[in-house]
């Protein structure tokens, strides 16, 4: 009798066949959610980023004391000790932590107070960190991950971070890797990443080919806080003849 | 692969496995507006609370859904005055059946989002228990004791609830 009663409440289902929602909304639900996160522990917490996932079969003593050896980066940088780098940032200290960063990193360059560090991680991987200059300066968002130990191989010259959360955090290096974070387009607040020899300058181009924005590479690392908040179709790498060598597009 | 990516691959898979189901239990409760904001909030939590997310997923994130809706509504009815009323296609669908309409209407909350678990989420009593945070035993009373609650309400002559007649017996 009451499994009729049961029986009668699921047919009375209001939604019998769900709701599905479809491919934009889901995408642009899960990129609110991640894009909350951060904000909402006052910027404390790490927005990782790892930019690719394949696993390279690199001995890491391979690499061992290799700290400004990266393949198609000319500049060195200054060694760092990571213990220093992490400071008091808990969040950044347990993602290096995670991703094995070596007790060494080297430090390519400072701009506009962020640091690009970069480091030889296990079995050989690129690994690197954007973050804020100051241990205790809590503030500004940061990007930590490990890319494949052939970074930068010669067709990707770049670890573009700029198509990133508008709310502050950075985004994912490049479209279709399998990172937590959204592409935001239409909101992108800066130029910022690493670039390979060879790149002069990285540009944020409109659906017309128009220039945003465009940003000197400097050290093999580029950062731009100023572009203007237009809709962006691509971000290019350009040489120092202006010619594009790279294209993430939209 | 790192943890950190560990991690992150987890909450997407989570997300694209689960957001339809908790989507369809926001929509069923909630306007059509509500309900993407429940479910927003809803992996939000999960991605702030990964690490606790027990292997039943699904009834923990509707237990996570069924928290922010209550939350929400309460901030709706704070600023409900003055603003438009909800056209239908936003409204939360209703349930067809008036009499059964009205007979969920009479039960408790609690006891009326258990039935609706089982019935409409297709949730086990073990499952509906983590969504709604009470033991399996617990969950399991409390689902019969409502189950019979709503038969004697839809039919008073079902023998399940006391009827009129056999209370007065002993007058």
């Amino acid at each position: 009798m009451t499994d009729t009663t049961m029986a009668r409440l699921a047919a009375a289902d209001p939604l019998p066949d769900g709701a599905a929602l479809d491919e934009p909304a889901r995408e642009r639900l899960l990129a609110r959610a991640v894009a909350a996160a951060p904000a909402r522990r006052s910027r404390r917490r790490l927005l990782a980023v790892a930019a690719a996932a394949a696993a390279v079969a690199v001995p890491a003593a391979a690499f061992a004391d290799d700290i400004g050896g990266f393949l198609g980066i000319a500049n060195p940088g200054t060694p760092a000790a990571t213990t220093a780098v992490a400071g008091l940032d808990s969040g950044l200290a347990k993602a290096m932590n995670e991703l094995r960063f070596p007790s060494q990193i080297a430090d390519l360059g400072v701009r506009d107070g962020f640091h690009f560090y970069v480091a030889r991680g296990d079995g050989g991987t690129f690994c690197f960190t954007i973050s804020a200059a100051g241990a205790a300066d809590l503030q500004h968002p940061k990007v930590i991950g490990c890319a494949p130990a052939d970074y930068f191989p010669a067709e990707t010259p770049l670890l573009d971070f700029s198509t990133g959360m508008p709310n502050g955090g950075f985004g994912r290096p490049h479209p279709g890797d399998h990172v937590i974070g959204a592409v935001h387009w239409d909101d992108i607040r800066r130029l910022v990443g690493f670039a390979a020899d060879g790149v002069a300058s990285v540009a944020l181009l409109d659906a017309d080919g128009g220039t945003i924005a465009r940003t000197p590479v400097s050290g093999n690392v580029y950062l731009d806080e100023n572009v203007p908040a237009m809709p962006a179709a691509a971000v290019v790498a350009l040489d120092a003849q202006g010619t594009v060598l790279y294209r993430i597009a939209r | 692969m790192s943890m950190t990516m560990e991690r992150s691959e987890r909450f997407e898979a989570i997300y694209r496995r689960h957001v339809d189901a908790v989507h369809a239990y926001a929509r069923r409760r909630a306007p059509a507006s509500l309900a993407e904001e429940v479910v927003a909030e809803t992996f939000l939590v999960c991605w702030r609370r990964l690490d606790r997310v027990p292997a039943e997923e699904l009834p923990w994130l509707y237990g996570v859904a069924r928290r922010t809706l209550a939350n929400l509504r309460r901030a709706e009815r704070r600023r409900q005055a003055g603003e438009r009323p909800l056209r239908p296609e936003e409204a939360a669908p209703a349930v067809v059946d008036e009499r059964l309409r009205d007979a969920l209407a009479e039960l408790g909350a609690r006891d009326r989002e258990l039935l609706a678990l089982v019935a409409w989420e297709g949730l086990s009593l073990a499952e509906a228990a983590v969504a709604l945070g009470c033991s399996h035993v617990a969950c399991r009373v409390r689902f019969h004791r409502a189950k019979r609650r709503l038969a004697g309400l839809l039919d008073p002559d079902d023998g399940l609830l006391p009827r009129p007649e056999t209370e007065g017996a002993g007058r």
